[in-house]
């Protein structure tokens, strides 16, 4: 009964996202306005149950479901992006069919996270993309079509890099690749597998602004994973991951110093913190991985609250602050946070990979890394002036919004805010998560 | 030293083998006054921006708030300035919790005599930064919020002994700086609150791989200042750490060249805003100088003190030629208020014990006169309606009190007798002369001509002939008296009693006197940067390091 309370999390948030699909084509729940109210309390216990259960180290379904303290911090990850998007989401707009995906999303993100081998990660992967794409796809068709297609190439990719692995280890459990790894020779096939592996999930984080974050937490924890996983052979493609994480650094960069609008910059800071965590790979130890896994953390909340916080602006970014105090807070956090402002999330999980970069001597992508942080950062005044220093104009309202959609906002800027301000358990959690994977 | 001090008219009883607790040492017992200290001008912040404030209704009540959480930090800084066992080399006030272990990083203050000196500066400082913003009118909120984030941020780097912390509130300083200037600012708002980012991020990233260096070279297990201090380091490493540090802290004190944003953001910036910058978040460029180079990075220190050096005559020249063909009263105060940080600058090339103590004292007395004289060129030029020198004329029947407070800023950054940059200066020079003759000389020939450009300023400006043409002046507001008042009240009672008020070698009651404070901190490193006694003659093999500085320390009556 102990064990079996593992699974109830994701027995919680499979429920809630298969009743809201189906109950009102059956006609239940179909106007029930309270229902993301009770979804965000289903969410909230589950992640309750996740923190406390999940203390438990042990493994389900003949191994298939590993629970350890990677899937522990993960799983904690994604329910904590689960509840910020609830919150901070017009469902009234989007509906229960959004609601619902976006839940699978969610539990497809848990099963990656909890997966000890390929076709357990693979499969999380798939259904958290696929639902992702449902959730977006009644409103935008087109895009999420380009979406689904590009997504879909990257997954192809990935399958096709995880049977290569496969074919030259002989197994599929993450446990048996590592082992099988630790004494083989390096050969070009291999090396090639993993970085097709590497480079697939890599891609499928930087659609995290277009698919939205669940499907990038999957893909982010994944990758981390993995990355331990193939920690034995790490000098055969730790050589590349300096220069793509500077690359995508700078890409961001650049993103900012063109300055096209918020969304444009919030995309830019998205890949910044995307570099950097691709840059923590440079570092395949227990600590850089862990370095990694808490930057994820931090770049979830950030990437997941901030547009959601921001919401539809009609009238522009001009006096946000003064139209809905609670909108112009959250987002301007979770913008912060993604350009490495201290002291918020995306600070300090910045500070916890660069640390480990110094470790290894790298500190010439440190300093693209600051560099790009501070383009970023420069382009941040920009909008933060709007918001907050600028007058809305009189014929410009106020923004009316629900109150779950004011304290969803709230809420992201509270969490970002206490990311950094509690990284005492957070970081010894992502440790010991980094530990889990089998690194020391 | 104790002949310098002598010539100095520094009263100092004579040095005691143990040095006696001051009166009242170890009052305050709890152990979170650095963190109060902290946080609570950052949390007075949240209270004002989550304050509801239609049409600026209750502008009276936010500007009440944080003149009085200020008013609340001064108070508590000088009590514990003045009950702290500061002549102890033991740490005070110290919290040490871990914060992010898996790298190492934990929340770590703790004050000496260095870091309790500068936080009583940035108080005073905070406080008067709010006075000299009565005038604010509009966004009043989002204003004192900023400010009271900027006060919080000064404090954390001040009290951090961890890199982590110490690089985490120095980068979070930059924001609320870049805000208030790019929000209040005059024309130029814009511009000055970019390039502020901008150079703000070049020093940013050298004090954070700066930091990241030392942990790296120290096994990457903790960030932990006292820690990292251990770490045996080549010379090389010594080198490259120093270069960096150097490019941090020239960017904030600042120096030449990285002094591209400091004449904009003085000159474009509302007055309070000029003033905290001026006095107190410059300081800390200096004090990251102090505290990492200096104290622990002796070789280091030791290589880079010729380009120190370098940096230092070059500023002062240049804010002097700069100043001196400058027709905007604003930016002339701007390029006067670089000359402190270039002296200090000066006084750390110089590497000698009085030097650093000079130094030491510069920066404190820098950080008033810095302060004052942004402040005083702002108010005037608000009174006087206009930027322009050429304009003004005969304001000093006008405006007395300003024409007072003018002179005596004046004054102050040139370092008369009377002031405390007297003593700061006449230290830094005698001290650094022994390693650093030719940047010492041009020092002083940068003071000598600021020196003629203020006389002819304030000529021009208070004594001249009122032009036609120029619009109407008035005198200093009450606020703005008291602001610049406090300042100026400061500088001359720390120059005037810089050991503190002892009669006749009484028992300190509230001020164990600024120069033994700083002289007691600095020698228990200085130590080291003495310079070969040359009366004895020289004795084959190395010589035994002389005694520090003699140190003044408060006497039993």
């Amino acid at each position: 009964m102990k064990t079996l309370s593992l699974l109830l999390p994701e027995a919680l948030i499979v429920l809630a996202g298969l009743a809201c699909l189906f109950a009102p084509r059956v006609g239940m729940l179909r106007r029930q306005p309270h229902l993301p109210w009770i979804v965000l309390a289903v969410v909230i216990v589950a992640l309750g149950v996740e923190l406390t259960a999940g203390a438990q180290v042990t493994s389900l379904f003949h191994g298939g479901f590993g629970q350890d303290r990677f899937a522990l911090f993960g799983k904690a990850a994604i329910l904590l992006v689960l509840i910020v998007v609830v919150a901070s989401s017009d469902w009234a707009l989007l509906g229960t069919l959004a609601l619902g995906a976006t839940l699978l999303s969610g539990f497809g993100a848990m099963v990656a996270a909890s997966a000890t081998g390929f076709t357990g990660i693979w499969a999380g992967l798939a259904l958290s993309l696929l639902a992702g794409v449902l959730a977006r796809g009644p409103r935008e068709l087109a895009t999420s079509r380009v979406l689904l297609l590009a997504a879909g190439s990257l997954d192809a990719l990935l399958l096709l890099g995880l049977a290569a692995v496969y074919s030259m280890t002989g197994t599929t459990v993450l446990v048996g690749v590592q082992a099988a790894l630790l004494g083989s020779a390096l050969t070009l096939p291999l090396v090639l597998s993993i970085l097709l592996v590497i480079a697939a999930l890599t891609a499928r984080l930087g659609l995290a602004g277009s698919l939205g974050p669940l499907p990038a937490a999957a893909a982010g924890l994944v990758l981390i994973k993995l990355a331990g996983t193939f920690a034995p052979v790490a000098g055969a493609w730790t050589v590349f991951v300096p220069g793509v994480a500077a690359l995508i650094m700078l890409a961001g960069a650049l993103g900012a110093l063109a300055g096209a609008g918020t969304r444009s910059l919030l995309a830019s800071a998205s890949l910044v913190q995307l570099g950097w965590l691709v840059a923590a790979l440079a570092a395949p130890d227990r600590f850089g991985l862990a370095a990694g896994l808490f930057l994820l953390g931090g770049y979830l909340l950030a990437v997941a609250g901030a547009p959601l916080a921001l919401g539809d602006v009609p009238h522009g970014l001009a006096g946000l602050a003064e139209r809905g105090v609670g909108r112009a807070a959250g987002f301007s956090l979770a913008l912060l946070s993604l350009a490495g402002v201290p002291p918020l999330a995306g600070f300090f999980g910045v500070v916890a990979v660069a640390s480990q970069l110094a470790r290894f001597g790298l500190f010439w992508l440190i300093l693209v890394g600051i560099f790009s942080l501070a383009v970023v950062a420069h382009a941040t005044v920009r909008d933060l002036r709007l918001i907050f220093l600028t007058s809305p104009g009189e014929a410009v309202p106020r923004l009316h919004h629900a109150w779950l959609a004011f304290g969803g906002a709230l809420a992201v800027g509270v969490l970002i805010v206490a990311y950094g301000l509690f990284a005492n358990p957070i970081s010894g959690l992502a440790l010991q998560g980094a530990a889990a994977v089998g690194l020391r | 030293m104790s002949n310098l001090a002598y010539l100095l008219a520094i009263p100092v009883p004579s040095p005691t083998a143990q040095p006696l607790q001051p009166f009242g040492a170890n009052v305050i017992t709890f152990s979170f006054l650095l963190s109060t200290l902290i946080w609570v001008p950052v949390l007075a912040a949240i209270v004002i921006a989550a304050w509801p404030n239609v049409r600026g209704r209750h502008n009276r009540t936010l500007y009440l708030i944080a003149f009085w959480t200020n008013a609340a930090l001064l108070l508590l800084c000088i009590i514990a300035y003045s009950q702290a066992n500061l002549f102890s080399p033991n740490p005070q006030f110290e919290e040490n919790v871990p914060w992010v272990p898996s790298i190492g990083a934990g929340y770590h203050l703790s004050a000496d005599g260095i870091s309790i000196v500068f936080l009583l500066l940035g108080a005073l400082i905070g406080t008067v930064a709010v006075l000299a913003s009565a005038g604010i009118k509009e966004r009043v909120r989002e204003y004192m919020a900023l400010l009271l984030l900027v006060q919080g941020t000064v404090n954390g780097v001040l009290s951090a002994r961890d890199g982590f912390v110490l690089v985490l509130f120095w980068i979070a300083g930059v924001l609320p700086v870049a805000l208030l200037l790019a929000g209040w600012g005059g024309p130029r708002r814009t511009v000055a609150a970019s390039r502020f980012v901008a150079y703000s991020a070049v020093g940013s990233a050298a004090l954070l791989l700066a930091v990241l260096m030392l942990y790296a070279n120290g096994g990457g297990s903790s960030f932990d200042l006292d820690v990292l201090f251990k770490s045996v380091l080549s010379a090389r490493t010594q080198l490259v750490l120093a270069v960096l540090l150097v490019i941090a802290a020239a960017t904030r004190l600042p120096l030449v060249p990285f002094h591209g944003w400091v004449r904009d953001a003085l000159a474009e910036a509302p007055v309070g805003v000029a003033v905290i910058v001026a006095g107190a978040m410059t300081r800390l460029g200096g004090y990251v100088l102090l505290r990492i180079l200096v104290v622990g990075l002796s070789d280091g220190a030791r290589l880079v003190a010729p380009v120190i050096a370098g940096l230092a005559a070059l500023t002062v020249v240049y804010a002097a030629l700069a100043a001196f063909r400058n027709d905007d009263i604003r930016r002339l105060g701007a390029y006067a208020a670089l000359v402190p940080g270039g002296i200090f600058a000066l006084g750390i090339a110089g590497l000698t014990p009085a030097a650093v103590l000079g130094a030491s004292l510069q920066l404190f007395s820098g950080g008033l006169s810095a302060a004052l004289v942004v402040g005083a060129v702002a108010i005037v030029a608000e009174r006087a309606q206009t930027r322009s020198i050429h304009l003004m004329g005969g304001l000093g029947a006008r405006m007395p009190r300003l024409a007072w407070l003018l002179v005596l800023a004046g004054l102050a950054v040139i370092g008369v007798p009377g002031t405390l940059g007297f003593l700061s200066e006449t230290l830094t020079f005698f001290g650094s002369f022994y390693n650093q003759p030719g940047a010492s000389f041009l020092v002083a020939i940068g003071i000598a001509i600021l020196a003629v450009v203020t006389a002819i300023s304030i000529q021009r400006i208070l004594f001249g002939q009122p032009r036609p043409d120029a619009p109407g002046a008035s005198d200093a507001s009450l606020s703005e008296f008291w602001f610049l008042g406090i300042l100026a009240g400061s500088i001359i009672y720390f120059g005037v009693l810089p050991g503190g008020p002892k009669l006749g070698g009484t028992v300190t009651l509230f001020d164990q006197g600024i120069v033994n404070v700083l002289n007691n901190a600095t020698s228990d490193f200085a130590g080291v940067y003495s310079p070969p006694d040359k009366t004895t003659p020289a004795a084959a093999g190395p010589q035994p390091s002389p005694p520090p500085v003699v140190v003044p320390t408060p006497t039993a009556p």
